[in-house]
């Protein structure tokens, strides 16, 4: 089953250089979000397929939200499937 | 003509798995993904959701259905279903793709500008635009009747140059996942040595990457690809034993309109064949060793996620001997 995990990364500079760090080879759907509202952060959701815990680097960037948050992968919910 | 050995025509499926014809056994029914739900135009024209690693066949085009097979996407437009005018912050410079089916209209305004007009009430009534933004809001003022709307960009907010599927939203954006299907084990079912492999379809767009139809050995050592290219040119592209490569291309096809093409090998050629057309023979050793090909797959055969094909499925065949000329012509007369 896949699972969600939702960052926030200092910058896109920073969330670019962790999401090139997975290479090619992966189905994961990486979702990018950008700055949102007056945050400072740049966000992206991930859809993880075949994994089930935070690749190397991104524990620390893991956040939680209320319900879906902003944004939602289509019909699974990130409560019931959060990393 | 022989009979194929693996033959697929969308027409049966369920969670996981799209059945083919042949064989029989279900030896050749198709592994399907996708982590997401997402919507088709079902077979009396009305958009349908369809349920995680569901597949989806196609009725948008009236007749018989098609395997969809799309790549990943977000909706910004939220509240999708039936539109209300909205103002969508956007990254400026990139095109976003809209879309809605209605009698009504989309006009833009901000950091766009245009009108989408709108031509019919039902789902297949689908119209679409791109739309360049020009600063980091869009405003999209709604005119009359304007449904399942998509205002979609790409998951890494790189610009689209297609519409695809509705992707429903409520409060907030919602992104659908890609189409992924693959198959292994088809050792009994592809001839390595010499054989025919057919496929007709179409891509759904004109785009800058690269995107492949795979019989290999599940690596980049052994491969039989059709390719549309990043400048949109129809290949073929054989390689063997981890060197070699043969490539031939039909610059001529519009791969936007449904193309029949095959490829034949053996241990004496490779030849394209497409709409009835030989494109060319190459008089090279082809065969591959006893059970090297194995796996068909709706991409570049080698990388997991790599390159998917983008487009529309009506049907493929395997076939374990080499189609002669006149044979593979018919096969490939639309």
């Amino acid at each position: 089953m896949a699972k969600i995990g939702k960052y926030e990364f200092d910058s896109l500079e920073q969330a670019n250089t962790k999401i090139n760090a997975l290479g090619e080879e992966h189905n994961h759907t990486i979702v990018k979000l950008g700055f949102l509202a007056d945050s400072t952060k740049y966000s992206v959701d991930v859809l993880w397929q075949g994994i089930e815990s935070h690749p190397y680097g991104w524990a620390t960037k893991s956040v939680d939200v209320d319900g879906n948050g902003v944004h939602k992968f289509a019909g699974v919910s990130y409560q019931e499937n959060k990393m | 003509m022989s009979t194929p050995s693996i033959a697929l025509i969308p027409s049966g499926y369920k969670e996981g798995l799209l059945y083919s014809q042949l064989p029989i056994n279900g030896d050749g029914d198709l592994d399907f993904a996708r982590t997401t739900i997402a919507n088709r135009v079902n077979e009396q024209g009305v958009n349908e959701e369809m349920a995680v690693n569901m597949p989806r066949l196609d009725y948008s085009e009236g007749g018989c259905p098609v395997l969809l097979l799309e790549p990943s996407r977000k909706n910004l437009f939220l509240n999708s279903e039936v539109g209300v005018t909205q103002s969508i912050t956007v990254v400026s410079g990139v095109d976003y793709a809209v879309s809605f089916s209605g009698n009504g209209s989309i006009t833009f305004s901000g950091g766009a500008s245009g009108t989408l007009n709108g031509t019919g009430s039902t789902a297949t009534d689908r119209v679409s635009q791109i739309v360049t933004t020009s600063s980091t809001s869009v405003t999209c003022t709604i005119s009359g009747t304007v449904e399942y709307v998509n205002f979609e960009i790409n998951t890494d907010d790189s610009s689209v140059v297609v519409s695809t599927s509705w992707i429903e939203t409520n409060g907030t954006i919602e992104t659908r996942a890609k189409d992924i299907s693959t198959k292994t084990g088809l050792q009994n079912y592809i001839n390595s040595s010499e054989g025919t492999f057919y496929f007709y379809g179409k891509a759904l767009a004109d785009s800058s990457n690269t995107r492949y139809i795979s019989l290999s050995d599940n690596s980049n050592n052994n491969f039989i690809q059709i390719r549309i290219s990043n400048s949109n040119v129809l290949q073929v592209r054989t390689f063997k034993g981890g060197g070699g490569l043969e490539s031939i291309s039909s610059t001529s096809t519009n791969t936007l309109n449904y193309y029949k093409c095959a490829i034949v090998w053996d241990d004496t050629k490779l030849a394209f064949f497409v709409n009835g057309i030989k494109i060319q023979e190459k008089s090279v050793d082809n065969s591959y060793p006893i059970n090297t090909l194995d796996t068909l797959t709706f991409n570049n055969g080698f990388v997991v996620g790599g390159s998917n094909y983008e487009g529309k499925v009506k049907e493929f065949e395997v076939y374990t001997t080499a189609y002669t000329d006149s044979e593979a012509i018919d096969l490939t007369t639309i």
